[in-house]
Formats: C-alpha cells, sequence, structure tokens
C-alpha cells in the first residue's frame, strides 16, 4: 500500500501552531525557571497570541484553502473569528493573571489552560471535517471544565460548578457524537464540503440526515446554551471564576455558531426544510425565557448569564435565516457580542469584593465612585441593548433583514420585541450606577492596571464594531460570509 | 447475511442490552461499573462481526480496560457504599423513562421506519452523491488544479486503500489513514491528552501543596 | 431487515438506555458511565455506518472519540473526587445538579 504524506498547508495551520506551541513553552518555561515564571508566563502568552494573530495574516491573504485533506479550512470568516477568539484570550489571560491569582492560581498553569482552550476554539471555527469540530469543540471544553473548578480552593461553588458543566457537556458530547454519526450515514462522509455536495445533489439519506441534524442541534445547543438545553448556563457562570465565565460566554459561544454555522448553513444548507423551522423556533424560545428571566435578577453575574442566553437566541435568528445574509449576521454579531458581553465582564470583575458576588444594588452610584467605570458600563449595556450607533444595534439590524429577507417576518418581529425586553434591563442597569444615590458604606472603587487594560480593549473593540467604523467590519463579514463554502 | 453471523450478532445484541439494563439499575456502584464492562465488551466483539478488529482491540484495551479500571478505582477510593438513588428514585424515574422512552421511539421510528428505504436505496444514492461532488469539486474555485492523469492515480490509490462497503478493514489500512488523511486530527488528539494532563494535575494539586507543607513541618 | 439495520436498532436501543440512566440516576459516578454508554451507542453507529459506505472514515472517528473519552474520563473523575471531598457526596441531587 502506498503511503501519501498529507497535505500540510503549513499557512493554514500557522495561528493555531503558533498558539499550541505557546502553550507548550509557558509550561515548560515555568517548570524550568520557577522563579518570577508568573510574570514571564503571562507575558510570553500575550505575546504568542499576538504572533498567533500575526500568523493569520498570511492566510487573510493567501486564502490557503482547505488543507490537511479538507481538515482544516482557513477561510476569511474563520479568520475573522480566530482574531476574534485570540483577542478574548489575551483579555482572559491578562484578567487571570490579575483575579485568578488571587484565588491561588497558579498564573502560568491558567495562561496555559487558556491557550489551550484558544487552541481548540481555533480549530472549531477552522474546521472542514466533523472530526475536527468534534476533537477541537472537546479540547476546548476539557480545558474549561478545569478552569471553571481553578477557585475550588477558597470557593466551594467552583467545583460544583466544574461538576455540573462537566456531566451536562458530556451528556452533550453524547448526542453530538450520535448525531455525527447519523449525518456520517446520511452522506458516507465527515468532510464538510463532501456533505454539502451529496446533500446538494441529493444523494443524502433524509431520514438518517434528519435524526442526524437534530442530534446535532441539541449537542451543540447545550454547549451554546440555547434554551431547553441551557439550565446549566447560570449556575456554572456564577459558580466558575468570573475571567473563566467571561471566557465561556464568549469563547464557547463564538466557536461553537461558527461550528453550527459551518454544519447547518453551509454543510447542509441544502436541507434546510428539515432544520430551519427547527432553528427559528429554538431562537424564539431562547430569545424569550432568556430575557424574560433576566429581568426578575438581582445578582449581576445571574443576569450578565441569562443576558448570554438570550445573545444565543439573537445568532439563532441569523443561523434560521441562512443563506450568506444570515452567515454575514451571525459573524457580524459573534464579534460584536464578543467584545461587549466581554467587557460587561470586566466591569463585573472590577466591582467583585472577596467574599461576595455583585448585586445590582452595588452599582448604587457608579457614576461618583468611579466616573470611568461608569461610563464604560454604561457603554457596554447600550451596547448590548442595541442602542442605534452602537455595535449592538448595526448586529440585531443585521440579524433582523436577513430573517425579514429570508421571508421569516415572525422570526424578525419576535427578535425586536425580545430586544425591547432586554433594554428594560440593560438600562436599569445604566439608571442604578448613574441616578441612584450611593449607599452610605460603598466602598472606592479602585481599577488594577490589567483592569484597565482589559476594559480599554473592550471598549476599542466595541467601538470599532459600532457605526462608523462598524460600516468595515460589515462589509468584512459579508465578504467572509460570501467565501463561506 | 448468513446464520451463524445472525445468531451471533442476536445473541451479543441481547447480552449488550441486558448489561445496560443491569448497569442502569444496580444498587452497587461497583456492580454497575461491571455490568458496563460486560456492556462493553460485548460491543467489541460485534464490533469484529462488523468487521472492525482494530476497534474492538482499542474498546477491549481503552474502554473496558483502562477507562473502566479507573471507574472502580475511583469507586473503590471514594468507598462509597450501596447507592440509595435506585430506591428513591421512583417519581424520577417515572418521568426520565418517559423522556427517554419518547426519545428511543422517536430515533426508531423517525429512523427505523425510514431506515429501511434509506438502507435500500443506498447504492444509487453514493453514486449520484459522487456524481454531484465531481460536479461540485469541478466547479469550485478553490479546489487544487491537478492534472486529469494526477487525478485519475490518486483516485486509483484511493479505491486500492480503501476497504469496500461490508469489507473488513485492516490495521495496517486503519495506520496509514491515521499518519496521512488523519495526520491533523491526530495531532488535535496530543493536545487533547495534554490538555487532560495539565488538568488532572491541576485538580490535585491543593491536595498536593498540603502534603508538602505537612511533610516540611513534620521535618521541621 | 439488514445487519446494519439491526446494529442501528441497537445502538438506538443503547442510546436510550443511556439517556435513562443519566435522567434516572444521582449517583454521579453511574451518571457519567451512563454517559459513557451513550458515547458506545454512538461508536456502534458509527461502526455500523462505516460498514455501510465502506471507507475508513466511519472507524477512524470511532478510534478519536475513543481518545476523547478517555481524556474526558480523566478529567472528569479528578473533579469527582474534587467535589466529594468538599462535600463527602456524589449525589447529584446534593449538588443541585440537573435541575431541570
Amino acid at each position: 500500500m502506498d503511503f501519501r504524506p498529507p497535505d500540510m498547508n503549513l499557512w493554514a495551520a500557522l495561528p493555531t501552531a503558533v498558539v499550541g506551541a505557546t502553550a507548550l513553552v509557558t509550561l515548560l518555561l515555568s517548570v524550568l525557571r520557577p522563579a518570577g515564571a508568573a510574570r514571564r508566563s503571562i507575558s510570553f502568552t500575550l505575546f504568542g497570541l499576538a504572533l498567533a494573530a500575526v500568523g493569520c495574516l498570511p492566510a487573510a491573504i493567501f486564502r490557503p484553502g482547505p488543507s490537511f485533506q479538507g481538515m482544516l479550512v482557513l477561510d476569511p470568516a474563520a479568520v475573522l473569528l480566530s482574531l476574534l477568539l485570540l483577542g478574548a484570550t489575551a483579555v482572559c489571560v491578562l484578567l487571570a493573571s490579575r483575579y485568578l491569582v488571587h484565588d491561588g492560581v497558579d498564573a502560568a498553569e491558567a495562561a496555559v489552560l487558556l491557550t489551550l482552550g484558544c487552541a481548540g476554539m481555533l480549530f472549531m471555527v477552522s474546521a472542514g471535517n466533523l472530526l475536527m469540530v468534534f476533537i477541537g469543540l472537546e479540547t476546548m471544553s476539557v480545558a474549561l471544565y478545569i478552569l471553571a473548578g481553578l477557585a475550588g480552593a477558597r470557593d466551594r461553588t467552583s467545583h460544583e460548578a466544574a461538576l455540573k458543566y462537566l456531566l451536562l457537556g458530556a451528556f452533550a458530547t453524547g448526542f453530538l457524537v450520535y448525531g455525527m454519526a447519523f449525518v456520517y450515514g446520511a452522506t458516507g462522509s465527515l468532510d464538510l464540503r463532501e456533505i454539502g455536495a451529496r446533500i446538494a445533489g441529493g444523494g443524502a439519506a433524509p431520514g438518517f440526515l434528519a435524526v442526524g441534524l437534530a442530534l446535532l442541534l441539541i449537542g451543540l445547543g447545550f454547549k451554546v446554551a440555547l434554551v431547553p438545553f441551557h439550565m446549566w448556563a447560570p449556575d456554572v457562570y456564577e459558580g466558575a471564576p468570573t475571567t473563566v465565565a467571561a471566557y465561556m460566554a464568549v469563547g464557547v459561544k463564538v466557536a461553537a455558531f461558527m461550528a453550527l454555522l459551518r454544519v447547518f448553513n453551509v454543510a447542509a444548507g441544502g436541507a434546510a426544510a428539515s432544520w430551519q423551522a427547527a432553528v427559528a423556533w429554538l431562537a424564539v424560545l431562547t430569545m424569550l425565557v432568556g430575557n424574560l428571566v433576566a429581568l426578575a435578577q438581582t445578582s449581576l453575574k445571574r443576569l450578565l448569564a441569562y443576558s448570554s442566553i438570550a445573545h444565543a437566541g439573537y445568532l439563532a435568528v441569523g443561523l434560521a435565516a441562512g443563506g450568506a445574509a444570515g452567515a454575514q449576521a451571525v459573524l457580524f454579531y459573534s464579534v460584536a457580542y464578543g467584545f461587549m458581553t466581554l467587557g460587561a465582564f470586566v466591569v463585573l470583575l472590577a466591582l467583585e469584593r472577596a467574599d461576595d458576588k455583585p448585586q445590582l444594588d452595588d452599582l448604587r452610584g457608579l457614576r461618583r465612585r468611579h466616573p470611568l467605570l461608569a461610563a464604560a458600563l454604561a457603554t457596554f449595556m447600550f451596547a448590548l441593548a442595541g442602542i442605534p450607533p452602537l455595535s449592538g444595534f448595526l448586529g440585531k439590524w443585521l440579524l433582523i433583514s436577513a430573517a425579514v429577507q429570508a421571508g421569516q417576518v415572525p422570526l424578525a418581529v419576535a427578535a425586536v420585541l425580545c430586544s425591547a425586553i432586554a433594554a428594560f434591563y440593560y438600562l436599569r442597569i445604566v439608571v442604578y450606577s448613574y441616578m441612584r444615590e450611593p449607599a452610605d458604606d460603598a466602598s472606592p472603587v479602585t481599577l488594577a492596571a490589567e483592569t484597565r487594560q482589559a476594559l480599554a480593549a473592550c471598549l476599542i473593540g466595541t467601538l470599532l464594531c459600532s457605526f462608523p467604523f462598524g460600516l468595515w467590519l460589515l462589509s468584512a463579514a459579508g465578504w467572509a460570509a460570501g467565501a463561506l463554502r | 447475511m448468513t446464520t451463524g453471523f445472525a445468531i451471533c450478532f442476536l445473541v451479543l445484541a441481547a447480552v449488550a442490552l441486558a448489561a445496560a439494563a443491569k448497569m442502569i439499575f444496580s444498587h452497587h456502584p461497583v456492580h454497575s461499573a461491571l455490568y458496563l464492562v460486560l456492556n462493553l465488551c460485548a460491543s467489541a466483539l460485534i464490533y469484529v462481526l462488523l468487521g472492525a478488529p482494530f476497534i474492538a482491540i482499542v474498546q477491549v484495551a481503552v474502554y473496558a480496560g483502562a477507562i473502566m479500571v479507573l471507574f472502580l478505582f475511583i469507586i473503590m477510593y471514594l468507598n462509597l457504599g450501596l447507592a440509595q438513588d435506585v430506591a428513591d428514585a421512583r417519581s424520577r424515574r417515572a418521568t426520565a423513562l418517559a423522556t427517554a422512552g419518547l426519545l428511543a421511539v422517536l430515533l426508531l421510528a423517525g429512523g427505523v421506519v425510514r431506515w429501511s428505504g434509506d438502507l435500500a436505496g443506498r447504492p444509487q444514492q453514493v453514486a449520484a452523491g459522487q456524481q454531484a461532488l465531481a460536479a461540485g469539486q469541478a466547479g469550485l474555485p478553490g479546489a487544487p488544479a491537478a492534472t486529469p492523469d494526477a487525478q485519475a492515480a490518486l483516485q486509483a490509490a484511493r479505491a486500492a486503500a480503501q476497504p469496500q462497503p461490508g469489507q473488513a478493514v485492516t490495521v495496517e489500512q486503519i495506520g496509514v489513514a491515521l499518519f496521512s488523511r488523519y495526520a491533523l486530527p491526530f495531532e488535535v488528539a496530543s493536545l487533547l491528552i495534554l490538555v487532560a494532563m495539565i488538568g488532572a494535575l491541576v485538580i490535585a494539586r491543593p491536595q498536593l501543596q498540603r502534603e508538602s507543607a505537612l511533610r516540611k513541618e513534620v521535618s521541621s | 431487515m439488514t445487519p446494519p439495520g439491526l446494529t442501528l436498532a441497537l445502538s438506538a436501543l443503547l442510546f436510550g438506555l443511556g439517556v435513562t440512566g443519566v435522567l434516572v440516576r444521582r449517583n454521579v459516578l453511574v451518571v457519567y458511565m451512563s454517559i459513557e454508554l451513550m458515547l458506545n451507542a454512538a461508536n456502534l453507529a458509527f461502526i455500523a455506518f462505516g460498514r455501510l459506505h465502506g471507507g475508513l472514515d466511519g472507524q477512524l472517528f470511532v478510534f478519536f472519540s475513543m481518545v476523547v473519552a478517555a481524556a474526558e474520563v480523566a478529567v472528569g473523575l479528578g473533579i469527582v473526587v474534587a467535589v466529594y471531598k468538599q462535600l463527602h457526596s456524589v449525589d447529584v441531587d446534593q449538588l443541585n445538579l440537573l435541575k431541570f
């Protein structure tokens, strides 16, 4: 039998290879030279992530196409989301160096786990094969199971959150693998482009395909917390260290939505009739439940958890709309959502005290206690609520117009109504921080250097996605969506 | 399907199902683990029947061997007694059985009824799919440009290397595939194992630190 | 029914039993074993489909899925032990787990 070496297009693997190498070198350095390892491993990890971002550029220019026998597809959409994920990881590493270390976690360990989780996410967004989706997802998930339990020595709920995330994550994996088995059975291939070609050519068994897509939707729905499968999210976000919760809310959701986009919108686009209605119903349910339950929350962390559930619903609207317009909306909204949610979590971390989780009342008079933080919080909340010039508005506008273009007017109406509900609790946060008097014993808020840098990064990101600059991102997302296949 | 094959298959399937049911409803976690081992071994034999001897060996060595030994080790390490939950869980059992039953019925009904059709139409569909694929690849701008000769050679090599439907897969074929077509997932899997290794150490770490602190105190 | 059909029926039943185990049992370890049962059912379906289609994809996916399961179990049991040391319980209800 003749042996064919794999078609190794190293340009396509460059970003992921750099991220993996960064993790390995950080690990080795921290073991070989323990003195001063914390500071060094953080700065080296940040350097490596920046290098990986630069490593995305050749792919954006040379457009390597599917490589490693179609396993890895670093197309423009993957480059766009890889850049976002690298940025989000860098922000989380920065935050971890301050807050996780405070919880008694070794800085190098946290940085290595965050980086390896990021490698898994990058493999997921550039996966050209169901096997790569699966292994990328598991690399990301295993890293996050551990990260969720990192504060276990100090906080009892951290280990509980890890266990809960693990059990439901593994349960979801069961559905995911079974779904992949049926999709493979229906089409005879694991390669997403071949699957797409067979579905489009009518060579797919419809019964198997429907069962497989339904199971895949359940499996990935758990990961992005779509509504019937969301019950783990608030508890896990609350129990996990806030840095890790932010990483889950942004990284996992963006990576898993890209996988959903590749499997459903692109590969199974020819069989849209079999999944579109289901995704649309899940989207409506997710937006409704997420937003309505968020109204009743007083714990800021739970509120953000339900807000991120609701945003999974908005992203699912783009998925249900389908086509290039839907893909463009999902890509744009993923980037916008990433920055604004990460920013909201950074503010939450800045407000966190050693022994209690921040409540809505802790925001009273934030304008006086720290005007800059209050202004940043207001920006993120306005963006999340979708107030006109900001990124959230552009994203929702794209999603809703994609739904209308696809003829799904009821879905668009539901999205508008749910955004109106959502505006209420986002604006309430702004009202608390601007119009309520601070409590007498309110402590002054001071920001650490790392928090300031992270906040600045999220703020710049949000503003770059907002009106004048956002149009550039909008056309980039449109270009990337057109190149998806 | 020969009669011998059918008898072997049906016996193994019955064993696997019975073991799975016993696993779920055993009072003692150790019994559950042992029944799961039985289920995994029966599945391994079914893999052999289905022409997957390598996977069968891996199943016995990794799944029934390593993973289940880990489970048994943890059960005994934690020294768990009889599980009370089998007796207490009547009400939960009703709802859960309803849910799972519904799922199995949906899978069977949505699947099996249409499976017969799906399975029967297989060869034509594969041919149609391959035609569509060829048409699709011809039209793709990103597809690597290859000379007709090279493509024909590639397809001939593929046909030689790929087992046909119904054929058993040899270890050699799996080995070659693992280091050519599946080289990238193989590397990513090594990253995954690295994550798991670091993770297991990180989780065990507070314990290790406490122990080393204790040892220092004792020695000083 | 053809052998793939029978194998698929078996795998659907095993998967259903696995889901039942996850939902019925409260002992974390037995829940985790039920999840392994679900994965095994999925692997069985992959082997059956692999035989139906020919080619190596099905069997190699099963190979990787076993690698993943092993890694996940190693980490998962580590977390179970850590939780047990804090709470002295592996009961899903006491952990407020799986609240539907």
